[in-house]
């Protein structure tokens, strides 16, 4: 293979581990700290995709927006958490099945605001060519958004004094309340944190994907086997699946078909799951 | 079983009469929702029953959709029927169940990835089936369709006439699944009161004491899982008869979404449930304007979310609890017990030794030590357990006793040494390996089916043994009748006082008829009553068997007249009689923590 | 300082504490001894609020905190260390007591941290190791520095020697004793190991059954065979 060819495949593979990292990092948080299973992420997925389109047709500058929208799906997993979750908190199934119909819900109101035509967001920055392909900026913007966003919750879970509380509620709630930590608030803190980042990736998606109610259903299998497969480091776990299963599934769809890819992800994860139950970072004691 | 069998025969005739005075557009609509029931009925048995939360009975229906169509297509101009299609639908979604239940079952995996697995199982097939869209996916006759799905799918027909297959009428085909349906449910009733279904209940109830009792698990959650399979497989083989028409989305999100939210309305652990909850979200569908309307989605979502909330167990369980409460004569009673044959606390009712076959001989330990990172909890722990009699475990709090009770138990993995049961090294089986070999385990926490009646988790220990339906019943009885229980053998074990529930435990241990007998702090919580009764019990039982317990009472120790070993920094301090350890200065020096403890080696 | 009424509790059906009475003078020293399974940890584990009450009232400081959830009360100024030290073991030293720190929210936890390590040099020493990673005692030694950050009035300690190595149970009742007169904070001590108890309590009560049922010196305790027959599973 020439050199052109090596650097694309690379830059895809890195895209395709980009995008799973984008995709599951708030679904990991809200798994790996509280062991909650939110259906509807794939729903927050899609509210901030729709939250950046609809700041770029209002005239807001692209990032604005994006930063805006995860904002906002922010808040929103904050009224989520405060009318539902916490209810049903140690309800496994409970949590599963709720979130299920919330999303049936959202998908729905999604409709009735922005209709069911798939819309899109123009891509911002260009392309450059290495040899015979073309390779689009944003796909690079992409990639180091996704560093930056796992850089982002690690230092959040290291260096705020919130992000170390929730860890010790999350190691051992008796005695971390026994300090003085409010649980109740902390986990609403965590959830809202994981919509964010939900959101911030539905945005992060929004220019190079088709914005349309019912997205989120396309990336939620990937998003929780990557979840599951990483295991409960956050952000160990979430880099180390996204690496694996990413590069499974880009080299799978270059030689095939983008379907036989996802299907290559989806069985090499069950496989995976089979063989480390606990996930990748449930063997080794990494921090996060 | 006649009854079950009459009420099925009822409702078929039922049906058939019933499917005959319809509009055909009603019985048209109404078979798709029986169908939908018997999906349904599949979830509410592997979950409602069995604690199995599986996402994946839409990959089960799917594939017995898309196997009768492969098949009906293929047949129907050869033989006419596609009843062969059916039965193939049933045996391709089996096997598939098969497969994916052994996966699952035999490699531990836990309640989450479960779910997952199965959902992703579900979404692989979904994504293969739609992209079979070209024209080399062919199965024989059949085109698979990609996301377009498969056309030509013939309708459920009986046979050739005048040359040509002959389709079963609409009215008729209502009539046909309404009467499989009754006798599927018949199916499993009768199955659920066999020993089968009152195991599966109890796994569900709680794994780990039906692992303990010696029960194999996993094969009992893959038969489970395997039925499930194949009712789903029906469903989806009876769904392509009935639309002549299969395409991928049987797989999708919204189809497990919707089976989820059939089954939590109806009542997951109601049979009939199923069926209602299908009538109950499919007529709201329709009012509402069909799946596609706008207000559907929204409904529904809420719909779940309430029910979750607000009304966990579903419809049918609250309407039946509202009955009984109206009407209290309607609630069913008990059978009357036979006569009792033991008196509580007396003798021991051992019987004949099951089937099981058993190494037999003393249980010994060699050399054991337990290291748990820095810290040696035992250090080189050699004992030996004669065939009969009690003998007692006693050191203050991180003497070793506990970790040197749990190294027999099997719960930890010594760092060196040997436990063996008479000739036979056990060191490496796991718990419920060393409770089939004979070790009847009864740990500090009460592990009981809190549920169910206490007769009923006595049965469950007795049969464990036996295997036999008359010879356990027996056996339970007169355990409960030993333990002085008489009077609660239908009350839940949850509801029996502390003291109770410990010696419930205790009787599930001895109604295995096991050899050696391992009792953590069985009088950890009870009154000074029901300590002295416990030890006399617990005497009785040394009569029978070797009993092996860790205890800190020591009055309790006193009043079992037994040899007492006592630990000290993981060894063996002293031994003897709990009269001669108490008046020995050494031993007290060591329970009341003082420093010149000389000699203690 | 604490007053309990006629408290009861327990586990879902198993009820533990059978009406308990105890008056707590600020500035005391105070042991509970008994032997196991009587309900000693319970009684701890209620007060800090782990377990609800199912009858009768705990009051601190004239507040009635019955019913008050455990960071409430531990806000109000109690702390505890239980039985096993439960440290958060993926954390490091620094972050086990930078949480007891922050949750409290008073404005100058870097002073009290700078405290901590002159109190307990061996936590100093080992500042960003996983909490995990320590020794038995040096993690008592940790869970003792981590409800100290909290700067509580009262503080319950749930069998400190178990578990730890001879030497630093000597430490240990040297600190508790030093914290309890240079600190002003009152100490309730859990233990069943008596040598310890008598060197770091001045006043025991004895538990039996869910119950207070003697007090007396400390002292006596030690001397008195009978008493230690009957009540301390000897």
């Amino acid at each position: 293979m020439e050199a052109d060819a090596i650097a694309n495949l690379a830059l895809g593979i890195l895209s395709g581990v980009a995008t799973l990292v984008i995709i599951s990092l708030g679904l990991a948080v809200v798994f790996g700290m509280m062991g909650i299973i939110n259906f509807a992420h794939g729903e927050f997925l899609m509210l901030g995709a729709f939250g950046t389109l609809t700041g770029v047709r209002a005239g807001l500058p692209l990032g604005v927006s994006m930063a805006l929208a995860a904002l906002g799906v922010g808040a929103f997993g904050l009224l989520v958490e405060r009318l539902l979750i916490h209810r049903l908190y140690g309800r496994l199934e409970a949590t599963m099945l709720a979130t299920f119909g919330l999303s049936l819900i959202l998908v729905q109101v999604a409709v009735l605001i922005w209709g069911t035509s798939t819309q899109g967001v123009p891509t911002p920055l260009d392309s450059f060519t290495i040899g015979r392909y073309s390779i689009s900026e944003y796909r690079i913007a992409m990639i180091v958004a996704a560093v930056a966003l796992l850089v982002l919750v690690w230092w959040t879970f290291t260096r705020t004094r919130f992000g170390v509380m929730a860890r010790a509620a999350t190691q051992n709630r008796d005695m971390a309340s026994a300090v003085g930590i409010n649980a109740g608030r902390i986990n609403m803190g965590t959830f809202a944190f994981g919509a964010a980042l939900a959101g911030a990736g539905g945005a992060l998606l929004a220019p190079v994907v088709a914005v349309a109610p019912s997205m989120g259903g396309t990336y939620i299998a990937r998003a929780f086997m990557t979840v599951v497969v990483g295991g409960p480091g956050v952000v160990s776990g979430t880099a180390a699946a996204s690496g694996l299963l990413g590069s499974v599934q880009r080299v799978v769809s270059d030689l095939s078909t983008a379907f036989v890819g996802t299907a290559a992800l989806l069985v090499v994860a069950i496989v995976l799951l089979r063989v480390m139950p606990t996930g990748i970072s449930g063997r080794k004691r990494w921090p996060l | 079983m006649g009854r079950e069998l009459a009420i099925a025969v009822g409702i078929a005739v039922g049906g058939f009469v019933l499917a005959r005075t319809i509009p055909e557009f009603r019985a048209q609509e109404w078979t798709q929702w029986v169908v939908y029931g018997l999906l349904a009925l599949s979830f509410t048995f592997i979950w409602g029953h069995a604690g199995i939360f599986s996402f994946g009975q839409a990959a089960f229906f799917g594939v017995g959709g898309y196997t009768y169509a492969v098949v009906g297509i293929n047949l129907i101009g050869s033989t006419g029927e596609t009843i062969s299609a059916i039965v193939a639908g049933v045996v391709v979604a089996s096997l598939l169940a098969a497969a994916v239940g052994y996966f699952l079952f035999y490699g531990e995996v836990g309640e989450v990835e479960l779910a997952i697995i199965t959902l992703a199982t579900s979404l692989v097939l979904l994504t293969v089936m739609s992209s079979t869209a070209g024209p080399q996916y062919r199965i024989g006759d059949a085109q698979l369709g990609g996301y377009n799905g498969m056309v030509g799918v013939p309708p459920l027909s009986y046979g050739f006439q005048d040359g040509i297959p002959m389709p079963v009428g609409i009215a008729d085909m209502l009539a046909v699944f309404i009467a499989l349906s009754a006798f599927v449910v018949a199916a499993l009733r009768l199955l659920l009161h066999r020993p089968f279904g009152r195991i599966v209940l109890a796994l569900r109830e709680n794994e780990l004491r039906t692992q303990l009792l010696g029960y194999d698990t996993r094969r009992y959650k893959l038969a489970v899982f395997v039925i499930g399979g194949a009712i789903a497989g029906l469903a989806g083989a009876g769904y392509a008869a009935w639309g002549t028409f299969i395409n991928p989305t049987v797989f999708a999100l919204t189809q497990a979404a919707l089976v989820a939210i059939w089954v939590l309305v109806g009542g997951r652990r109601s049979l009939a449930g199923a069926f209602v909850g299908v009538v109950v979200i499919q007529a709201l569908t329709s009012t509402l304007g069909g799946t596609g309307s706008t207000a559907t989605p929204i409904v529904l979502g809420t719909v779940l979310i309430a029910v979750v909330l607000l009304l966990p167990g579903g419809i049918v369980p609250a309407f039946r609890a509202g009955l009984l409460r109206l009407v209290p004569r309607l609630a069913s009673k008990p059978a009357a017990l036979p006569a009792a044959t033991v008196a509580a606390g007396g003798s021991l009712p051992m019987g004949e030794r099951g089937g099981r076959r058993r190494p037999g001989g003393a249980l010994s330990s060699e050399g054991l030590r337990k290291a748990f990172g820095g810290l040696t909890a035992v250090d080189g722990v050699s004992a030996q357990f004669s065939e009969r009699g009690v003998h007692a475990l006693i050191g203050p709090n991180g003497a070793g006793k506990s970790t040197f009770f749990n190294l027999l138990v099997g719960r930890y993995r010594p760092t060196t040494g040997r436990v063996r049961l008479g000739a036979e090294d056990i060191t490496s089986r796991r718990m419920d390996q060393r409770a089939m070999r004979g070790i009847g385990i009864k740990l500090q926490v009460a592990s009981i089916y809190a549920d169910l009646p206490a007769l009923e988790n006595l049965w469950l220990a007795a049969y464990a043994e036996d295997r036999d339906v008359r010879s356990a019943d027996r056996r339970a009885l007169a355990v409960l009748d030993w333990l002085g229980l008489r009077d609660r053998a239908h009350t839940a074990a949850g509801e029996l006082s502390h003291g109770e529930q410990q010696w419930l435990e205790i009787g599930m241990v001895v109604a295995a008829q096991p050899d050696v007998i391992l009792l953590d702090e069985p009088t950890a919580g009870m009154t000074r009553e029901e300590t002295a009764r416990t030890a006399d019990l617990v005497r009785v039982l040394g009569e029978h068997a070797s009993v092996v317990v860790v205890e800190h009472d020591m009055d309790f120790v006193r009043r079992l007249e037994s040899p007492v070993t006592m630990f000290h920094e993981g060894k063996v301090f002293a031994e003897g009689s709990i009269d001669a350890l108490r008046s020995d200065d050494r031993v007290l020096d060591v329970y009341l923590g003082r420093r010149s403890v000389a000699g203690a080696r | 300082m604490l007053e309990l009424d006629d408290v009861h509790a327990g586990y879902g059906r198993t009820a533990v504490l059978h009406g308990v009475t105890l008056t707590v003078g600020a500035g005391e020293r105070l042991g509970v001894l008994g032997r196991n399974g009587v309900g000693k940890s319970t009684l701890l584990r209620t007060i800090v609020g782990q377990l609800p009450l199912t009858a009768g009232r705990i009051v601190f400081d004239g507040r009635d905190l019955s019913r008050r959830p455990i960071h409430v009360r531990a806000r109000e100024g109690i702390a505890y260390v239980p039985q096993g030290r439960q440290i958060f073991p993926a954390l490091s030293v620094l972050d086990n007591l930078r949480v007891a720190a922050y949750a409290t929210r008073r404005a100058d936890w870097k002073a009290r941290l700078e405290d901590m390590w002159r109190e307990f040099p061996v936590l100093d020493r080992k500042r960003h190791d996983p909490g995990g990673s320590l020794s038995g005692g040096q993690q008592q030694i940790l869970a003792l520095a981590r409800a100290l950050m909290t700067q509580p009035r009262l503080l319950l300690l749930d069998e400190p020697s178990e578990g730890v190595q001879p030497s630093i149970v000597d430490e240990i009742a040297e600190i508790v004793r030093r914290l309890n007169e240079e600190r002003d904070i009152t100490v309730i001590l859990v233990e069943q190991n008596l040598d310890f108890a008598t060197r770091v309590v001045a006043h025991a009560h004895l538990m039996d059954k869910g119950q207070l049922v003697r007090d007396l010196p400390a002292a006596d305790v030690l001397s008195d065979r009978a008493l230690q027959h009957e009540y301390l599973g000897v």
